[in-house]
């Protein structure tokens, strides 16, 4: 079963930087399985700077490219668009957008994307106002060793 | 201060974009020829459906200290997004220096330390020296995109249009701390907000009035420039020397 999630805010506090993922508020985002599983995307703050990590699959579930602390490593079929506060994942015969990283007001980075698994199919997307995640592992907020929210 | 030995002033160099109709500075790294100077010098970066696009320049020149003009070939990795989000560049060119410069890491910066720059500001074909002090050292947004932050060093040290790409350099051990970049923003936020006041609804000036509050604005400086760390270069995979 899909977990939906509105206006959560894990291990945020007041003025720091933090991930906005649909209307929810995180120090910490992880889908997947880090460097271990199919795919991952992991987005934490190091040193007060956003550093988003991961490792995409097309719908197809075939490695799309994996990206290290905000720099595409390497790519199959993806083109990164730089923007002026943020990046665009999109795929290069579709056009569809993988993934978006935005910086908006108050250092808040806004994540809005689609994850695959090795399946083809959709592990979690940003949808309307919610972010909903069909399946896990995922972790939402993380504070040294406690964790926020964790979805198996 | 000392006077400076002309060694350094042998490092910089000017650099001519005649496709992009950009000049800048830049100064030598090592003994094989490679130069470092600022990524948007030698860039056209253009804003095209809220993505940024960039296009480096394929004719860039190098003007040396004994005036003789060279082509540059760009080293650092064009394929990457990180010269440009750095504001980096690491060209060669098919000369052997006499003098290159060593760098100093953002660690190793103490703020207060006596520092110089050198470039090519405005019209000057020959380079001009700047003094100030390490006024702060900070993280800072890219001025590209701010998703990623700079150690950039904060200077009083003059750095005008033409000085990008030049080298920031200790006086005590005269070594490069920074590639000089640009002024601090608040000077192009006073810019912004006079602009954008003047665009408002029922907001009307005489020819007169306008030339003097834009000749204010342009001369208004609160003193303070930025200077890029050099150790953002030194991640590039083109720093092999």
């Amino acid at each position: 079963m899909a977990v939906i999630m509105r206006g959560n805010y894990f291990f945020v506090q007041p003025g720091a930087k933090c991930y906005k993922i649909s209307s929810n508020f995180t120090n910490y985002f992880l889908l997947g399985i880090v460097n271990i599983g199919p795919y991952f995307l992991e987005a934490k703050i190091v040193e007060d700077e956003f550093a988003i990590s991961g490792k995409l699959l097309n719908p197809e579930g075939k490695l799309s490219c994996t990206v290290e602390n905000n720099f595409v490593t390497s790519t199959q079929n993806v083109t990164k668009e730089m923007t002026p506060s943020g990046y665009r994942l999109k795929e290069k015969d579709t056009g569809r957008m993988l993934l978006e990283m935005m910086v908006i007001e108050k250092g808040i980075c806004l994540i809005k994307g689609i994850i695959y698994n090795e399946n083809g199919n959709v592990v979690a997307e940003d949808k309307d106002q919610d972010f909903v995640i069909y399946s896990g592992p995922a972790i939402i907020g993380k504070s040294g060793n406690a964790i926020g929210l964790k979805i198996d | 201060m000392k006077n400076l030995s002309d060694d350094l002033i042998q490092c910089t160099v000017r650099i001519l974009c005649g496709d992009l109709s950009k000049t800048g500075s830049g100064f030598f790294i090592s003994p094989e020829g490679h130069i470092v100077t600022n990524c948007h010098v030698v860039t056209d970066v253009k804003i095209v459906n809220g993505a940024i696009q960039y296009d480096y320049s394929s004719n860039i020149m190098i003007q040396l200290g004994n005036q003789e003009v060279v082509k540059a070939t760009i080293e650092s990795d064009t394929n990457s997004d990180r010269p440009i989000i750095c504001d980096y560049a690491i060209l060669r060119i098919n000369h052997a220096p006499s003098y290159w410069l060593d760098t100093k890491s953002f660690d190793e910066i103490c703020v207060g330390e006596e520092v110089i720059s050198i470039g090519f500001p405005h019209d000057f074909t020959m380079p001009v020296v700047t003094n100030g002090i390490v006024s702060q050292k900070a993280k800072y947004p890219s001025h590209v995109n701010s998703l990623h932050s700079l150690n950039t060093i904060i200077t009083n040290t003059r750095i005008s249009h033409g000085n990008s790409g030049g080298p920031l350099i200790t006086v005590a051990d005269k070594r490069v701390v920074g590639i000089c970049t640009l002024n601090h923003e608040l000077q192009d936020a006073i810019f912004q907000r006079l602009y954008q006041y003047l665009k408002m609804p029922g907001v009307q000036l005489d020819r007169v009035q306008f030339d003097l509050l834009e000749s204010v604005v342009k001369y208004t400086n609160i003193g303070l420039f930025h200077a890029i760390s050099i150790d953002h270069v030194r991640t590039d995979r083109a720093w092999s020397f």
